[in-house]
């Protein structure tokens, strides 16, 4: 936004030059993607902390008795196999999914930002090197090569999260490069150096900020990406491990019990799907109103 | 064309050895001792894990076994499975089968559904078809196949009764309809995404000049779309499709375990679970070759579309 | 001139209007358009960009798309036939048959994928329904007509791996197939080289002496009008501001828009003479001005210009203006294009057209 300094020293914001942030946050609300993902998501991130405060019952503790009973006022989504309440177990399993995807997704990005920008910036071998290295790896999927980690460090949630983390790093990586290599061209960063600026202070105060909203973009859509991988990874039993309530567990779960009890796979089912939406629709809808030619197409 | 084919080729190379690299190193130097999983956590004497460990060379230092493996990969030997007891290059043959003709099945699905259905979307753009689309795309990307199984299941096994939901069947016509549910999961899924592109290779087409040209010279609508527009949008199309067999292979894996069939991805899973590492190393090494053969033949096929990547020549415009 | 003064139009666009629904609301692309074109005619219509030059010759092959575009008024008629009732097949019959169209950028216009020759054929096959092998022959005379070298070799060329003005002479080629009795060129020189272009414009000149078809030419230079023509019209704001046999309109332009376009031309021949270009921008079309569309722009402005909108009226013969002080105030043309040399364009016309 535009700021002028009045003869009293007060810095004041005009108003009037719409500047390229409100346009964005403009365009985002009139964006029913983004506002449908972003409310999904709110949720989600808000259930991982009130989960407790909202279970009507322990995800761990059930009675043998109460096993398998369809919906019902005790229990709206019914029980589990172990007489498990399942609509506490879903609340709960927000935590290791969204959690657990927001935990892939952070490591790719710890490792991956400064790689991308390391490699736009230094040029020359070190980024053809780099460059060729994750073009190798995006060529497969990442759940491919999870397995073989699982097969070495054996299950668990934090071990996928984090081999899943690596995997994903060119993802990241590859978008970071892309946006440094034009900052990097772009003449007030040649002004920066020619001005004896330090290489760190060029990267935080000009390259890093353009790259904030593709990471943001990135990030929403590898999340939905991080949760159908870590759903997978347990529904194989190659994830977090029983009894912890996970989604994906508990459509494995379910599926046993699918011919008498199929609320149980119904509802992890339903859980994943609307969350992995809501990720998607939010990164598809931020990036129509960053990139509005695009969007119309 | 021919030079095309042979430098894909050569850089298949160095992506086997990368693959097959990041797979033998990710298993070998992480704690525990494969001879005392072989033996399952049974009580052992020290004198049959040395056998084993001389057995399976795992007695050499780590660059030694890397040799070996590597030399025996290059010869087309993947090892003995722990568990099993069996040659793993047999174990991969016995079950690849089954894998391919799922894979084969939905991919035809898949491009059955997304083909037209992108197209139409593009055509009818901001139409009740292309919001169809859309919504189609979005729930397919954002399903876990193994969910999309289950509710499949649910509906055509269970309450239609018209499918069989659990194993391979007995061979001939019993397999194709016991393929067909497990084919129709993973087709539905893989169209989610092609579908998506199609639509948007579509409409980038359909706003080329060309296509233009070719309503001025009178053609039907029909030909213009499909012999002008489409053609066009087959690069992006053919470029997702490959990619796609990556997620393809993988999502076999999660439908065989879905729908209990003994295919490739069974048979990694299984490995997984159990440790047996010679079954790992050479199911993955093999899945990736093939994904690297399937890029291959999307990048030749390139050629064939396009006479610009065949004959050289200024690309783009 | 081979036109007959009174002949029966072959093309008349009578109070044509089109729009196009946008979120800011409608633009007024065309809004109001009257048009000629006689058998045996080469008509230039010309305009800056934006002044609706090319939505009147899309609107004409009916290939503007309807959504986002509307017609709202007016009638385009082909020997008397409202095109604009005609159902779809009919269209498409005509289409690329009775009337051709060739475009400005003979790369992006043709189809990467196809060679040049199928992309002729394919046109030959569907209005003349020969086979593969006669489509084939047909073409390689049609190049040959055009002026393409090895014709029977360039069949198979890819459309990359030809010249710009090979191409061009792909889609002329490809326009003249089946001997429209109208041909509308937009533009169909600008994308090439200047010599180039002379060679394009003296085979278009001279393809139209051998067959007698109406041309409908349009462009942004008045050189090429002088040369090719035997009417303009002067397009502006989505209407037709001037309308003259081209020597007339040269000699004598009563639309200060007309004047405005010709003492705009550098001429690099008359040193000293500044070209003077016209000031301002042309309308926002979504919010037209009010009375003349050309008034907020013109030094000969009065009062009642801002009010009245001028109709299209005769001001001498087959020639007709939209300014309301038409032969009553005396227009300054800096340069008068019918007395300078127009050598440059004429040479090269000449030279290879011999």
């Amino acid at each position: 936004m535009a700021t002028t300094l009045l003869p009293g020293g007060a810095l004041v914001s005009a108003p009037e030059a719409p500047s390229s942030t409100s346009m964005f946050l403009w365009r985002l609300r009139r964006n029913p993607k983004a506002m449908i993902g972003g409310t999904i998501v709110l949720v989600l991130l808000l259930l991982i902390v009130v989960a407790p405060l909202l279970a009507p019952a322990d995800p761990l503790d059930g009675e043998l008795s109460q096993s398998l009973i369809g919906p019902s006022p005790d229990h709206l989504l019914g029980t589990d196999k172990n007489g498990r309440d399942v609509l506490s177990r879903l609340l709960y399993g927000t935590r290791t999914a969204v959690g657990g995807a927001l935990l892939v997704v952070f490591i790719s990005e710890l490792i991956g930002v400064p790689l991308g920008i390391w490699a736009a910036y230094k040029g020359g071998w070190v980024d053809e090197a780099v460059t060729r290295l994750w073009d190798m790896l995006l060529a497969f999927p990442p759940l491919l090569l999870a397995f073989a980690v699982v097969a070495a460090l054996g299950p668990g949630l934090e071990k996928s999260a984090v081999a899943l983390g690596i995997l994903y790093v060119p993802f990241i990586a590859r978008v970071v490069r892309g946006v440094t290599l034009v900052q990097k061209e772009m003449t007030y960063t040649e002004a920066a150096r020619a001005l004896g600026y330090r290489h760190g202070r060029i990267v935080f105060r000009h390259i890093l900020p353009n790259c904030l909203s593709p990471i943001i973009v990135v990030t929403s859509l590898d999340i939905a990406y991080a949760m159908l991988d870590l759903a997978a990874l347990s529904f194989l039993g190659l994830g977090i491990q029983p009894p912890a309530p996970d989604w994906g567990a508990m459509l494995s779960e379910g599926q046993l019990v699918l011919l008498t009890a199929p609320h149980v796979a119904l509802a992890a089912g339903a859980a994943i799907v609307v969350a992995v939406l809501g990720f998607n629709l939010l990164g598809d809808g931020l990036r129509d109103a960053l990139d509005p030619r695009q969007a119309q197409r | 064309m021919a030079r095309l084919i042979a430098t894909r080729l050569l850089t298949m190379v160095p992506m086997m050895v990368l693959v097959a690299s990041v797979v033998f190193f990710l298993i070998r130097l992480t704690p525990g001792d494969p001879a005392r999983i072989m033996v399952g956590g049974q009580r052992t004497s020290a004198e049959t894990l040395a056998n084993i460990r001389a057995a399976y060379n795992l007695d050499k230092p780590i660059p030694v076994q890397y040799g070996l493996w590597v030399g025996d990969l290059v010869r087309g030997d993947l090892g003995i499975s722990f568990r099993q007891r069996t040659d793993v290059r047999t174990l991969i043959l016995e079950r690849l089968p089954l894998t391919a003709k799922l894979a084969a099945y939905s991919f035809a699905i898949s491009l059955l559904i997304a083909i037209p259905l992108g197209i139409l979307a593009a055509v009818k753009r901001n139409e009740w078809v292309d919001f169809v689309a859309s919504l189609f795309a979005l729930l397919g990307a954002s399903s876990p196949v193994f969910f999309t199984a289950i509710l499949l299941i649910l509906v055509f096994s269970y309450r239609l009764d018209w499918l069989p939901a659990l194993g391979a069947g007995e061979g001939g016509v019993d397999e194709l309809v016991h393929l067909l549910l497990p084919s129709l999961t993973l087709g539905v899924s893989l169209a989610a995404v092609t579908t998506r592109i199609t639509r948007s290779a579509m409409v980038e087409a359909l706003t080329q000049d060309f296509i233009e040209t070719a309503r001025a010279k009178g053609l039907s609508a029909r030909s213009v779309v499909l012999k002008h527009a489409f053609r066009n949008a087959l690069v992006p199309v053919i470029t997702v499709a490959g990619l796609q067999f990556g997620f393809l292979l993988v999502g076999a894996v999660l439908v065989e375990h879905t729908f209990g069939l003994g295919g490739l991805g069974s048979l990694l899973i299984e490995a997984v679970q159990v440790r047996d590492y010679p079954v790992v190393q050479g199911a993955t090494v093999f899945i990736a070759a093939v994904f690297i053969l399937i890029n291959l033949a999307v990048d030749v096929l390139y050629g064939i579309i396009d006479p610009r990547v065949r004959l050289g020549g200024r690309a783009g415009a | 001139m081979t036109a007959l003064l009174g002949a029966a139009p072959l093309l008349r666009l009578d109070g044509l209007k089109i729009h196009f629904r946008t979120r800011g609301g409608d633009v007024r692309a065309v809004d109001g358009v009257d048009l000629e074109i006689r058998p045996g005619e080469i008509v230039g219509l010309v305009g800056e960009s934006g002044s609706g030059k090319s939505v009147t010759a899309r609107s004409i092959m009916r290939l503007v798309p309807m959504p986002p575009g509307k017609h709202v008024g007016g009638r385009i008629l082909f020997h008397g036939h409202d095109l604009l009732g005609l159902a779809d097949k009919a269209m498409q019959e005509l289409r690329g048959g009775r009337i051709a169209m060739i475009f400005q950028d003979p790369m992006t216009f043709l189809n990467p994928l196809y060679t040049a020759g199928e992309q002729v054929a394919e046109a030959i096959r569907r209005h003349q329904g020969l086979d593969r092998a006669a489509a084939r022959a047909a073409v390689v005379d049609l190049f040959r007509t055009v002026g393409i070298p090895n014709a029977a070799q360039r069949y198979d060329a890819y459309p990359h791996q030809l010249s710009g003005g090979l191409r061009q002479r792909v889609m002329i080629a490809m326009a003249l197939s089946s001997r429209p009795e109208l041909l509308i060129a937009d533009e169909p020189t600008t994308a090439l080289d200047v010599t180039i272009q002379a060679q394009i414009l003296a085979l278009l000149k001279e393809l139209q002496a051998a067959t007698g078809m109406g041309v409908l030419l349009i462009t942004h230079d008045l050189g090429v009008v002088a040369e090719m023509c035997d009417r303009v019209a002067v397009m502006y704001a989505g209407r037709i501001v001037e309308q003259a046999p081209v020597d007339v309109l040269f000699r004598d332009p009563q639309h200060p828009y007309t004047v405005g376009l010709m003492n705009a031309i550098p001429r690099a021949e008359l040193a000293g003479v500044a070209p003077m270009p016209i000031e301002g921008a042309p309308p926002d079309m979504t919010h037209p001005p009010a009375g003349c569309r050309f008034h907020p722009r013109c030094p000969y402005r009065e009062a009642v210009c801002s009010e009245d909108d001028p109709a299209l009226r005769s001001v001498g013969e087959d020639h007709r203006s939209a300014c309301h002080f038409a032969r009553r105030k005396q227009f300054v043309l800096t340069t008068a294009l019918a007395e300078i040399d127009r050598s440059g364009l004429a040479t090269a016309i000449e030279e290879s057209a011999r």
